[in-house]
């Protein structure tokens, strides 16, 4: 049985990129005293989502056994899928180090690349931009849709974000980091909205991304390949569903 | 079991590719199945099979590697390295994977087996990987590393054919 309830409704934070500053209330109804201008939420409020399972607050929870069959993926699915979560307590964007523009010029020197930096490769890392192509790496790092890389990489050259060293800056709840190539290409590594997919699970997006959804012939593929298990389907299919919601 | 996508430089026949990887890996021609990336049907046939040891599916793109292969393992932890190793020298192809660079991130670093047992990081242009159309293309200072590697002949004949 999945751990979390339906009812059990988390707060999301809404992570933008600021223009101006006045105070206003965050969507767990608290008032943020460093309010973002940024109305639009990067993942869609537990109330807006159809299937509020995507808010819960555990992560992935009872993945189950392996079944066969073309019912074996919706349960799953619908149950268990976590996006993020606050257990119940208000965030606030402050808290989850979402970029404020009230930083010093020494502050924001301090946090500033020294070195050149440009923004991920859309076509790599946004999650719309997967086709039925597309092909995996080792390790893949996706982006959620409504999540602006380009606007954060000028964020962290203007330093606006945290630097944590090692060629990492955080914005926004998100972690990049900095490929010593003469580019400097950032890559987006962790935090809010930011998934690492393995080969099969990128493998299995792209599946069902060919096949339209779960669909009947789309089952059929995955029963005949032992390393698209239903943990690895479940992550792809969770994905397709935010995708296709987009 | 063990899964992983690698890329080669040079097409070869499919009764070569099942014995240049049943040799590395100590089993019959038999035991490794070729075949093509589309075929589920076949595959979970073949993989139904426990004495199928390897199975090799293929497909082709663009670029400097325009043979992908994706192969599959019994066992959980192969030894890549050895097993790149070897397939590239007896194929007589350079051979990439992305399993073995030092940051998963950096996703147009791979790694590269040659025929002469080198093992040299390259760059490939990343955006040519993320296209519609995906292609494996070197960046023109890892062309340079990639050439330099060649064998004498082939570089004569690329030479001869330029």
């Amino acid at each position: 049985m999945p751990s979390c309830q339906k009812t059990n409704m988390c707060a999301i934070v809404w992570m933008s990129s600021p223009v101006s500053v006045s105070p206003q209330l965050t969507p767990t109804g608290t008032v943020d005293p460093h309010p973002l201008p940024h109305p639009e939420p990067l993942v869609p409020t537990p109330a807006a989502h159809p299937f509020n399972r995507l808010a819960c607050s555990d992560p992935v929870v009872d993945r189950g056994s392996r079944q066969q069959g073309p019912d074996r993926l919706p349960t799953h699915a619908r149950d268990t899928v976590a996006l993020s979560g606050s257990g119940g307590q208000a965030i606030t964007m402050r808290d989850r180090g979402v970029a404020t523009m009230d930083r010093s010029p020494e502050d924001r020197e301090k946090n500033r690349p020294k070195h050149r930096i440009s923004a991920p490769l859309r076509s790599r890392h946004a999650l719309e931009s997967i086709n039925r192509n597309s092909r995996p790496n080792n390790r893949n790092s996706v982006v959620l849709p409504g999540i602006d890389t380009g606007r954060e990489t000028e964020l962290i050259r203007q330093g606006y974000a945290d630097s944590l060293g090692n060629n990492r800056w955080r914005i926004n709840g998100r972690v990049y980091v900095r490929k010593g190539n003469e580019r400097g290409t950032l890559y987006p590594e962790s935090g809010e909205g930011v998934r690492s997919l393995s080969r099969f699970e990128f493998k299995a997006l792209v599946l069902l991304i060919s096949f339209g959804g779960y669909t009947e012939d789309a089952q059929r593929q995955f029963a005949r390949d032992d390393l698209l298990t239903d943990d690895v389907v479940l992550v792809a299919f969770e994905l397709y569903d935010l995708r296709s919601k987009k | 079991m063990y899964g992983t996508d690698i890329y080669l430089d040079q097409t070869s026949s499919t009764t070569d590719l099942a014995s240049a990887f049943a040799q590395v890996l100590g089993v019959s021609t038999k035991r490794v199945v070729v075949m093509d990336q589309e075929d589920y049907e076949q595959l979970g046939s073949t993989w139904a099979n426990p004495k199928i040891a390897m199975v090799l599916r293929t497909s082709s793109l663009r670029g400097d590697f325009p043979v992908a292969l994706e192969i599959r393992l019994r066992e959980d932890t192969p030894d890549l390295r050895t097993l790149l190793s070897g397939a590239a020298r007896l194929l007589g192809a350079s051979i990439l994977t992305d399993e073995l660079v030092v940051n998963p991130l950096f996703t147009s670093d791979w790694l590269m087996f040659t025929p002469d047992g080198d093992v040299i990081v390259i760059e490939a242009d990343e955006e040519e990987f993320a296209a519609d159309e995906p292609a494996i293309v070197l960046t023109p200072e890892s062309r340079r590393v990639y050439e330099a590697r060649q064998r004498p002949a082939e570089r004569l004949a690329t030479t001869a054919s330029s």
